[in-house]
């Protein structure tokens, strides 16, 4: 049973590595992608006038309330009608990317908005302008304050980039069932899935920690 | 004759409904230090904020060396400067708040030299040797590489006036610098304010320490209500008060 386990395991480790490569690659453009719009839609939260800040709230509130799987089946079935024509990879990429902006926008406000004013008015009275008090003093303190919550975004679209199987992505979770199907090792080969997706979540995790510790306000 | 620095003239202020100034005018030479006393909500800060153009204002002129700031008047309608104007116009002044204000993500040498790099468009290893002068100046100087929570508090506000005071300010706005500090660490400051008046730097002044306010100021003023209650020599105001409020302000208050 076991030695069937590992044979198995050994026979299949081009098809898993490709799968992890896809999980990562998936993860990781949405994540960056996410975190480019997401900055975005977090100043016009914060900064924007009326028109702006109404149209990033809806945004923000609309796509934190609709489940990933729900803007994934939608971005690829759905859109095709109005012209658009994602690949599946693509699809899942955008609504990951999509997922993830909403949840950084809205942090980004928070910790925008939790700098004291003492420091925005310090810092006009040394004579920055609002640019450069952005730059220089409002951001790397929002950054800091946001980095947890950022890490825990990450490790969600790690999570939620098991659901762009359901679209045919080949990624880690279709590997794994399309192995099973083979050799029928369904305990050994999910166990297996969950623990790679763990060690990736926990490295982002530590990862996190780390960048954490060495930015922190002393 | 020293020239004028700052000119304040029929100040009005108002929140909405509620009249904060009303109708202010003070002037002040270079070289001199002005003390504004009070008790709170009587206007001070709110003053002193408006001529470093952190409030507006709805009425009145504030002129720097003879130059109005923040506003402009052309045939008669008052309008606001534009942001870059009013960037420009603040740089006019340096001012040091009640709670500091630090940057807590920069070193206390970081602090200072942000300004100069990225205003005044100064050189690192320039800015570096003119934040180092003025760390000295307050009796830091082996305290650049610290960050603002390793200080103590009497210490993060001299690096704090220090930052204030190396953008080369016409004058100096001190808004309530010790009323955040812990008895003991209240002097170390207040010394640092003294011996920049002795230097002969323009400021400007509340404060809430009167013997301080006895000690180094040409003159002192009384606010109250949003006006100007009473002003003169300092003589004058803590030994010879003439109006009932102001005995009964001073009466209330420790020397």
């Amino acid at each position: 049973m076991s030695t069937g386990f590992f044979n198995e395991l050994w026979i299949s480790k081009m098809m898993i590595f490709r799968g992890i490569y896809m999980c990562v690659f998936v993860s990781f453009t949405a994540i960056v992608i996410g975190t480019i719009l997401g900055m975005f839609v977090g100043l016009a939260l914060t900064y924007g006038n009326m028109f702006t800040r109404f149209l990033a709230r809806f945004y923000v509130d609309v796509i934190r309330g609709v489940p990933v799987l729900v803007l994934i089946l939608t971005i690829y079935f759905v859109l095709p009608v109005i012209k658009i024509n994602f690949t599946a990879l693509q699809a899942g990429i955008t609504s990951l990317a999509i997922f993830s902006s909403a949840q950084i926008a809205e942090m980004l406000r928070g910790g925008l908005q939790n700098i004291p004013k003492g420091q925005t008015e310090a810092a006009k009275a040394v004579g920055l302008g609002f640019f450069q008090t952005f730059v220089f003093v409002s951001l790397p303190q929002a950054l800091r304050q946001v980095l947890p919550t950022w890490v825990n975004t990450a490790v969600e679209t790690v999570k939620g980039s098991t659901l762009v199987s359901l679209i045919g992505v080949v990624e880690l979770t279709l590997v794994m069932q399309q192995i099973i199907g083979r050799n029928f090792l369904t305990m050994q080969f999910y166990a297996m899935a969950g623990l790679i997706y763990f060690l990736i979540c926990f490295s982002i995790e530590r990862g996190g920690k780390y960048v954490e510790k060495k930015v922190a306000i002393k | 004759m020293a020239e004028r620095v700052l000119e304040i003239s029929k100040l009005h202020k108002a929140y909405g409904d509620h009249k904060v100034l009303n109708g202010v005018d003070l002037d002040l030479d270079g070289g001199d230090v002005i003390s504004i006393i009070g008790s709170s909500g009587s206007g001070k800060t709110t003053l002193l904020r408006c001529v470093n153009l952190l409030e507006e204002f709805q009425e009145g002129v504030i002129k720097i060396d003879g130059r109005e700031i923040g506003y402009s008047n052309s045939k008669g309608k008052r309008s606001k400067v534009n942001n870059k104007q009013v960037t420009q116009d603040r740089a006019l002044t340096g001012m040091v708040f009640q709670s500091f204000n630090l940057f807590p993500h920069l070193s206390a040498a970081e602090n200072i030299m942000l300004a100069l790099r990225k205003v005044q468009k100064k050189s690192k290893t320039e800015s570096a040797e003119i934040a180092q002068h003025w760390l000295e100046r307050v009796g830091l100087p082996d305290r650049g590489t610290s960050f603002p929570g390793q200080l103590s508090g009497g210490q993060q506000q001299r690096v704090a006036i220090a930052r204030a005071i190396a953008m080369n300010p016409k004058l100096m706005l001190f808004d309530e610098v010790t009323s955040a500090l812990d008895p003991e660490l209240i002097n170390e400051v207040l010394d640092v304010i003294k011996s920049l008046a002795v230097e002969g730097m323009t400021m400007l002044i509340v404060t809430h320490e009167m013997r301080f306010a006895y000690e180094v100021s040409k003159k002192v003023i009384f606010m109250n209500d949003g006006v100007i209650g009473e002003q003169g020599t300092p003589d004058e105001i803590f030994k010879n008060a003439s109006s009932e409020r102001l005995t009964a302000f001073l009466k209330n208050t420790r020397f």
